[in-house]
């Protein structure tokens, strides 16, 4: 059956009809994506802001980048410590979820840890040969204001107590901040019932000492740097001999609950690799400390190197990060002098938005992190292999992995209190003597205007130790809620989007050049 | 006057026509000079921008100076005399964010591309349309800014303050009828702006709407134009709401300038849920001869408007035009101007919106400017 030819449209119709193709087309196009149940505005913000945050991780590691994601949905610990640089704008950001005022706020622009919580203090061994309790991750140090990380040390230890009812007895966060408070005004005389004489004592030890003096947790801590240290567990656990050669054991040192996050993995680098990670350990040479030359035990440009291998699972905010060990042959050739080395990327530290004018004080964000740790910890040269190397546009640091440098581990502190070896005291008094650590790493290091912040802090944080207690105790309680509800968000995103948080979905892993 | 500016304008575009003229014209306009004689119909086109300064600054009891290049432009394309057009302009960014190391060999300044477009001019009836696609400026921006003459001091509160982004990749379209007076323009953007990919299925719709009575007044020399604007968008891999209303009033006589800008925002700076708002007034003008001018310009807007507080800027000095721009439009992608000016900005916040809660004086940053402003556009 022959068919009817159509009239043709008037002119007028074309442009109606354009118009509502166009319409529909445009209506189709704009709308939003409903987000998944139970997703409010906040998850969506923390989806896009991690997504942010990881772009350039996520699309040249993306399994070690949902690694990450994975390992910091394991707890609402974890989960802060990946997230330092939501909780910056959290507290910076004019809609920031936990923006309060202070009455202790300076704007003295001060040198910052960056991302500060419990898990980042341990030991090191100082020169005569002294264990040394301190801060002992940098790769966030920035500078800005003081009273912020206070709040971030406090929240880390509100998060801890959140995992222990038997920590609910205690005011970790106001003990956090009378240790503060306390050390930055050593001078004043204490009240004899006031539980922060804490913040006075000492935070290095002559060996055997630490057991006498120190708070528990600490005292604990001290003895097995000491042990496992002199011991050299560390190449106990991660050197072997194959075929009559000193070489790193590759494989699991500690096998993953899921297999899609390692713990502790050393992974077999191609020639390549191994020829490259090498050779970036001989540029770093010349930051290696002049001071510490007779502690490392040569002064070779060119260290003889046995073995390089990937370390996979380490850190969580870095775990995605590349990150290598080293094993160096010792001055003496004997087996008991090899070093073991770490080299790892280091990124950005968290972007404050401050209004800081003067210039950086650093060029890459190795030797970033470098000045920082020598100038917030106690004694500039406690890691004598600290260094760093720019491989533009990447940056490393590189460090020693002695077990005398033993962190704080949280799942250690809560087996303790379970079985009874610690009380929910020893952990307050932990907790005191960390806020005197970072009073101290604050009040020694220069700022950004070159000058310490002590006397600014002490201008700040007024003559009441209990009322800065009370506010840092008031705001980490809204902080704790939050961080509690965040994880628990973070938890749905995962469910929702996938490990990668849909990154890889919806084109958003597309091409990075230009077809 | 007029023959220092023709020297100097010799000094910048050595080669050029000194006969240079604004990019981006109606197509009138276009029409009109391509009456010229040419041997072909189509023309090469130049165009770049320079703001450099010194500023010296202070905050929170820090004190610095440096040298600045806020602006660095140039590109080039080719017009067709029946409006057709294929332009790209370059601008130089730092390589790291602002307090960040992560940047090619350091902090250098590399180039990028900030527009990339292809352009069609054709009339239907009344209307002449210029019709866009590539990386196209923002219709909002474009038609603000084209009546605003202090790009080099301050950029409007819509760039500013972070509501609007300059360009974006998409298509755009302009309608324009009553020799000028009526302007309409659309805009499909994906919605993330220059420095980032699409994000997300949803696109940026952009409408603005503009009366100028520039051709309707018996004083040809003055004119006052109203506009207003709508934007229905998204932003970020969740598709956070990115929307906006906006008004201007823009007015100019000769080359005094004057205006104001209001911006309405649900969802800024990649929260769907935080609603913002803003507003900005201006004047500049010559107060000897035609080059001694003096500006004041004020631009306010609360980040968080269900908040108490607000960031604001205020900019305050003189310049010298040693190249005296034509009266008229002040196209985004350049012009013939040599401006140096000094002036004083102070940028605070308040209340929720402060930099940091309970340090005031963290909020203030108060500098001083000598700067350079110099631009061009030629065809060749």
């Amino acid at each position: 059956m022959p068919r009817t030819p159509l009239p043709p449209l008037k002119a007028r119709r074309h442009w109606l009809s354009a118009l509502a193709l166009g319409a529909s087309l445009v209506g189709n196009l704009a709308c939003e994506n409903p987000p998944p149940d139970g997703l409010d505005a906040r998850a969506l913000w923390l989806r896009d802001t991690l997504i942010a945050d990881h772009r350039d991780l996520l699309a040249r590691s993306p399994e070690r980048t949902a690694g990450k994601f994975l390992k910091m949905a394991t707890s609402p610990y974890t989960w802060l410590r990946g997230t330092a640089n939501l909780y910056w704008r959290d507290v910076l950001e004019p809609s920031g979820a936990l923006r309060q005022p202070s009455a202790f706020a300076s704007a003295h622009p001060t040198a910052l840890v960056g991302d500060v919580h419990p898990e980042n203090f341990g030991t090191f061994r100082g020169f005569d040969d002294e264990i040394i309790f301190d801060l002992n991750d940098f790769d966030g140090a920035t500078f800005g204001p003081a009273h912020l990380e206070l709040r971030r040390l406090a929240l880390g230890f509100a998060v801890l107590a959140a995992a222990d009812e038997r920590l609910e007895a205690v005011d970790l966060p106001g003990r956090v901040a009378e240790g503060y408070w306390w050390a930055l005004h050593p001078d004043t005389a204490l009240h004899p019932d006031t539980a922060s004489r804490l913040a006075h004592a000492p935070t290095r030890w002559a060996p055997g000492e630490a057991a006498r003096t120190a708070p528990k947790v600490l005292a604990d801590l001290v003895r097995r740097a000491e042990r496992d240290g002199a011991d050299r567990k560390e190449l106990r656990e991660y050197v072997t001999l194959a075929e009559g050669e000193r070489r790193l054991r590759l494989g699991d040192r500690e096998p993953p609950a899921d297999v899609r996050v390692p713990l502790d993995r050393l992974v077999k680098l191609s020639k390549a690799e191994r020829r490259r990670v090498v050779a970036l350990l001989w540029a770093a040479v010349p930051s290696w400390s002049a001071r510490s030359a007779a502690r490392r035990g040569s002064d070779a440009a060119t260290p003889a190197v046995l073995d390089v291998a990937r370390r996979l699972g380490a850190g969580v905010s870095s775990y995605a990060l590349d990150r290598f060990y080293i094993l160096l042959a010792g001055p003496g050739g004997a087996p008991e002098d090899d070093v073991l080395l770490e080299m790892k990327t280091v990124l950005d530290a968290p972007q404050l938005g401050l209004p800081l004018l003067a210039p950086r004080q650093a060029t890459t964000q190795g030797a970033r992190v470098v000045q920082a740790q020598r100038h917030l910890q106690q004694s500039p040269d406690q890691d004598a292999w600290l260094g760093h190397v720019a491989a533009p546009p990447e940056s490393f640091l590189l460090r020693s992995r002695t077990w005398y440098q033993r962190g704080l581990d949280v799942e250690r502190i809560v087996a303790g209190l379970a079985d009874g070896h610690w009380t929910a005291a020893d952990v307050a008094d932990l907790a005191e003597v960390c806020g005197a650590v970072l009073a101290r790493a604050h009040a020694r290091a220069p700022g950004l205007d070159g000058e310490p912040g002590a006397e600014h802090l002490r201008a700040a944080l007024g003559a009441e130790p209990d009322l800065l207690a009370a506010e840092v105790r008031a705001v980490t309680a809204v902080a704790l809620a939050q961080t509690l509800a965040d994880h628990a968000r973070f938890v749905r995103l995962l469910t929702a989007y996938g490990p990668d948080l849909g990154y890889g979905q919806g084109g958003l892993a597309g091409p990075t050049v230009i077809r | 006057m007029r023959g220092r500016a023709a020297i100097l304008g010799a000094l910048l575009l050595a080669g050029l026509d000194a006969r240079a003229e604004g990019l981006a014209a109606p197509a009138d306009t276009a029409a009109a000079t391509a009456g010229t004689p040419a041997a072909s119909p189509v023309r090469p086109v130049l165009f770049g921008q320079v703001f450099a300064g010194y500023g010296a600054h202070r905050t929170a009891g820090e004190r610095t100076n440096a040298f600045d290049l806020n602006r660095a432009e140039g590109g080039f394309g080719f017009e067709h005399d029946e409006g057709y057009a294929a332009l790209l302009n370059l601008e130089a960014i730092r390589s790291a964010g602002p307090q960040s190391l992560f940047g090619v060999d350091n902090d250098s300044l590399v180039l990028r591309v900030k527009h990339a477009f292809g352009q069609a001019a054709p009339r239907t009836g009344p209307v002449f349309w210029q019709l866009r696609a590539g990386l196209v400026p923002d219709v909002w921006v474009e038609s603000v800014q084209s009546r605003y003459d202090l790009r080099g001091l301050l950029p409007l509160l819509s760039e500013a303050a972070g509501f609007f982004e300059a360009s974006d990749l998409g298509a755009s379209a302009k309608a324009t009828a009553l020799e000028g007076a009526l302007e309409a323009r659309l805009a499909l953007t994906n919605g993330e702006g220059r420095n980032q990919r699409e994000l997300n299925p949803g696109k940026n719709l952009t409408a603005a709407l503009v009366f100028d009575s520039l051709r309707l007044t018996a004083f040809r020399q003055s004119s006052v134009a109203l506009q207003v604007g709508w934007r229905d968008g998204s932003v970020g891999p969740s598709s956070q709401a990115d929307r906006r209303w906006m008004a201007a009033v823009t007015g100019r006589h000769r080359l005094w300038f004057a205006g104001g800008e209001a911006v309405w925002a649900q969802g800024y700076q990649g929260r769907g849920e935080v609603n913002a708002d803003g507003v900005s007034l201006w004047l500049n003008g010559p107060v000897w001869g035609e080059w001694l001018g003096v500006a004041l310009a004020g631009q306010r807007w609360r980040p968080d408007a269900d908040a108490e507080g607000a960031k604001q800027r205020a900019v305050a000095g003189v310049y010298a035009d040693l190249w005296t721009a034509p009266e008229g439009e002040r196209p985004v992608l350049g012009f013939p101007r040599f401006r140096i000016s000094i002036y004083y900005e102070d940028m605070r916040a308040d209340g929720a919106a402060a930099t940091l809660l309970g340090a005031p004086e963290a909020s203030t940053v108060q500098s001083l400017w000598i700067s350079l402003t110099a631009q061009a556009s030629a065809h060749l």
